[in-house]
C-alpha cells in the first residue's frame, strides 16, 4: 500500500481513459484498510482509485510498478478479486496514504462487480505497455526530473470538458432513450387494456365469435407478448405461425433424429434449431407450442412428455417401448447398470437413457437399487422367475 | 285484439329480437378486432421508430435491459414470449436471450459431470463470458437470470435457487427442498460441509442431516471425502472456486451436447 501516491485523478496528456468501475475495495494485502469504496479508473499509465464519498481522497499507481496480475473468481458472499504485484517503491516517490507497509501486492475487491472486464483490459494494458510509447509529463515518471507539475497545466482543462461533455452526452442518451420508452410502454399499455376487453366480449358470447376471429386475436396477441387472457396461456397454439413452425422442423429435424436412435431431448433440439437458423431464433416457448401441434398435423414426429416433466420429440416410428425390450437385454447382459453406464454403451445422451431405464421400471422389466453410490437397475426377477 | 308478449307471432319477434342481438355481438367483436388491428399497427410503427433510435441501447447496456424487462412486466407483456413477437423482431431482444439460452444450456452440460448439475451464476457468468469471446456484447447476471426463467419451458428442469446473496443454478431435474439449500448454503464457506457442522449450526438431529446429504450424492451434487481428517467431509463441486479458473472453450461446451 505504500506505492500509492496522492493525485488529483485528472488525466495528463497523451494518458487515455480505459475503463473505470465504481463499487472498487482496497486491501493492502489480505488487510482491509479504510479505502472500501470507491471509483477504479484504469488508465494507459496508472491505476486511479478515488473515493466515492470524499472525491479529495484520491490516489494512484502507475502500471510500471505492477510485476503481475492474477484475478480471484467470485464466490457466494464473496465479490471476485484482483491482486496486483508490485514492484518495491522508488525512493524518491510522492507522498501517499502509506508511509510503510510490509504487504509487496495489494488486492482489489469489486463489490458491484465489473472484475472480469476490468482483468482484461489491466491485462491488456500490462501488455501493450502503451505508457512507454506515449510520455506523459515529468511527475508521472518513477525516476522524476526537477521540475513537477510544469506540464500539467495545458491541456488538462481541455481534457477535463471533453470527459465532461461525453459523460453528458452519455447520459443524455440514457434519457432521451428511458422517456421514450416510458412513452412506448403507456401505448403498449393500451393494447394490454383493448386486448383484454376483447378477450371479455369473447368469454361472454361464448360461440359467437368465428374460428376466424379468434385465430387473429390470437396471433394479435403474439405479436403483443400478452398472455391470452382467456386461457392464461402466451397466446396458446393454434397460431398460424405455430403451425407453419411445425412444418419446419418436421423437415429439419428428421435426419438429426434418425442419427440420434429416433428421439432427442426439446433442450437438444433447441439448441440445434437455433444454432442453425444463426439470427431470428425461436423462444423455448415457440418451440414447445409448435411440438405441440405436431401430433394433430399429422407429422411425423410428435412430442412425448415423461413423468419427470422432461420432453422429447421422437420420431413417429420410433417405439420407444420396443426400445425397452432392447434395453432389458443389454441391462441383463452386463448384470446391472446405471444410466450414466447404460448411455455409454448404447451412445445416448445419460438424460435419455435414464428416462428409458425409468420406462423400462415402470413397464416392470427392470427393478431399482437406490443407494448413496448412486441409482442402479436390475433386471426384474421377481417377473421372470415366479 | 292487440297483446302484447303472448302467442307465437311474440315469440318469434323474440327470436328475431335475440338473433339481431347475437349479431349485433359478433359485430361489436368484429369492431373491437378491427380496432386492435389498426392500433397494432400504429404501435408496430412506434416500435420501429423506439428502435431505429434505441435499438443499439438495449443490446449494449445491461441495465437499460432490466429497465425495459421490468416495464414489461409492470404492462403485462412479455418481450421474450416468442421470436415472432414484435419485441424479438425489431428490437432484437428475442435474439439476444435465446442465443443466451443456448450457451447457458451448454456449459451446463459441458460441466455436469463434475458439478452434478449445480453451479453458482458466478460461475456460469464466467464460463459463458469467455465462450462468447471478446468481442461479443457484454451480458449481466440479470440477463442470464431472464434467459434461464425461459428455458424453463423446455422442461429442462433448469431451476434458480436463491443461496445467501446470490443463486445456484440447477440444470438437471433433481429434487432440492429447503432443507437441501439449506445445507448448501452451510458449504458455501468452505465448499464442504460435515453432519457436526450442520448439526451445530442449524440444530439438527443425525438423522436429518444424513438424509439431506445422501440426497445430494445420490443426485451427484456432492462429494463423499471419508480420507478427511475427523469424520466425512462431503464436498460440493459446484462450490469450489479453483474449478472457475478451468477453461471451457465453445467448441468443446459444443460436443458435450450429444
Amino acid at each position: 500500500m505504500d506505492r500509492f501516491v496522492w493525485t488529483s485523478g485528472l488525466l495528463e496528456i497523451n494518458e487515455t481513459l480505459v475503463i473505470q468501475q465504481r463499487g472498487v475495495r482496497i486491501y493492502d494485502g489480505e488487510e482491509k484498510i479504510k479505502f472500501d469504496a470507491g471509483t477504479l479508473l484504469l488508465s494507459t499509465h496508472r491505476l486511479i482509485w478515488r473515493d466515492q464519498k470524499n472525491h479529495e481522497c484520491c490516489m494512484a499507481i502507475l502500471l510500471s510498478q505492477i510485476v503481475f496480475i492474477e484475478e480471484q473468481a467470485a464466490g457466494i458472499g464473496k465479490s471476485g478479486k484482483i491482486v496486483v504485484h508490485l514492484h518495491p517503491a522508488p525512493p524518491n516517490k510522492e507522498p501517499g496514504p502509506f508511509q510503510s507497509s510490509k504487504n509487496s501486492y495489494i488486492k482489489l475487491s469489486f463489490k458491484e462487480h465489473g472484475q472480469i472486464e476490468f482483468y482484461r483490459r489491466l491485462s491488456e494494458e500490462m501488455t501493450q505497455r502503451r505508457w512507454e510509447n506515449m510520455p506523459v509529463s515529468q511527475s508521472l515518471q518513477t525516476n522524476r526530473g526537477p521540475q513537477p507539475g510544469r506540464i500539467r497545466a495545458v491541456g488538462i482543462v481541455g481534457i477535463e470538458r471533453k470527459l465532461e461533455e461525453k459523460r453528458k452526452e452519455t447520459d443524455k442518451n440514457i434519457s432521451e432513450a428511458f422517456e421514450d420508452l416510458s412513452k412506448l410502454m403507456i401505448k403498449a399499455k393500451e393494447m394490454v387494456e383493448l386486448s383484454k376487453s376483447i378477450a371479455n366480449k369473447i368469454k361472454d358470447k361464448q360461440g359467437d365469435i368465428t374460428e376466424d376471429e379468434t385465430i387473429r386475436f390470437k396471433s394479435y396477441l403474439l405479436s403483443m407478448g400478452i398472455a391470452n387472457p382467456v386461457t392464461r396461456e402466451t397466446y396458446g397454439s393454434g397460431t398460424q405461425y405455430h403451425m407453419q413452425l411445425a412444418k419446419q422442423l418436421a423437415g429439419i429435424l428428421q435426419a438429426p433424429l434418425e442419427e440420434r436412435g429416433g428421439i432427442m431431448s426439446l433442450t437438444e433440439v433447441y439448441c440445434l434449431v437455433n444454432r442453425a437458423r444463426g439470427m431470428e431464433l425461436l423462444s423455448p416457448e415457440d418451440l414447445v407450442n409448435a411440438c405441440k401441434m405436431l401430433e394433430a398435423l399429422k407429422l411425423p414426429l410428435r412430442l412425448r412428455v415423461f413423468d419427470s416433466g422432461v420432453m422429447v420429440i421422437e420420431l413417429q416410428s420410433h417405439k420407444e417401448e420396443e426400445m425397452v425390450a432392447s434395453a432389458l437385454e443389454t441391462v441383463s447382459s452386463k448384470g446391472s447398470l446405471t444410466s450414466e453406464e447404460f448411455a455409454k454403451l448404447v451412445g445416448m445422451s445419460v438424460l435419455l437413457a435414464k428416462e428409458r431405464l425409468l420406462l423400462a421400471e415402470k413397464m416392470g422389466h427392470l427393478c431399482r437399487d437406490d443407494s448413496v453410490e448412486g441409482l442402479r437397475f436390475y433386471p426384474n426377477l421377481f417377473m421372470t422367475q415366479s | 285484439m292487440h297483446r302484447r308478449g303472448v302467442g307465437a307471432g311474440a315469440i318469434a319477434k323474440k327470436k328475431l329480437a335475440e338473433a339481431k342481438y347475437k349479431e349485433r355481438g359478433t359485430v361489436l367483436a368484429e369492431d373491437q378486432l378491427a380496432q386492435m388491428s389498426k392500433q397494432l399497427d400504429m404501435f408496430k410503427t412506434n416500435l420501429e421508430e423506439f428502435a431505429s433510435k434505441h435499438k443499439q441501447e438495449i443490446r449494449k447496456n445491461p441495465e437499460f435491459r432490466v429497465q425495459f424487462q421490468d416495464m414489461c412486466a409492470t404492462i403485462g407483456v412479455d418481450p421474450l414470449a416468442s421470436g415472432k413477437g414484435f419485441w424479438s423482431e425489431m428490437l432484437g431482444v428475442g435474439d439476444f436471450y435465446y442465443e443466451l439460452g443456448v450457451q447457458i444450456i451448454e456449459v451446463c452440460l459441458a460441466l455436469k459431470h463434475r458439478n452434478g448439475g449445480l453451479i453458482t451464476l458466478e460461475e456460469l457468468h464466467q464460463q459463458v463470458l469467455k465462450g462468447r469471446g471478446k468481442f461479443a456484447q457484454d451480458v449481466s447476471q440479470d440477463d442470464l437470470i431472464r434467459a434461464i426463467k425461459k428455458l424453463k419451458a423446455l422442461g429442462t428442469g433448469f431451476c434458480i435457487i436463491p443461496v445467501g446473496g446470490t443463486y445456484l443454478i440447477q440444470s438437471v431435474p433433481a429434487e432440492l427442498n429447503m432443507d437441501h439449500t439449506v445445507v448448501l448454503q452451510l458449504a458455501e464457506k468452505n465448499g464442504y460441509v460435515t453432519v457436526s457442522e450442520i448439526k451445530a449450526s442449524l440444530k439438527w438431529e443425525t438423522e436429518r442431516a444424513r438424509q439431506v446429504l445422501e440426497h445430494l450424492l445420490k443426485e451427484g451434487l456432492a462429494w463423499l471425502d471419508l480420507q478427511a481428517p475427523g469424520e466425512a467431509h462431503y464436498w460440493l463441486p459446484a462450490l469450489f472456486t479453483d474449478l472457475y479458473s478451468q477453461e471451457i472453450t465453445a467448441e468443446e461446451a459444443r460436443e458435450a451436447l450429444p
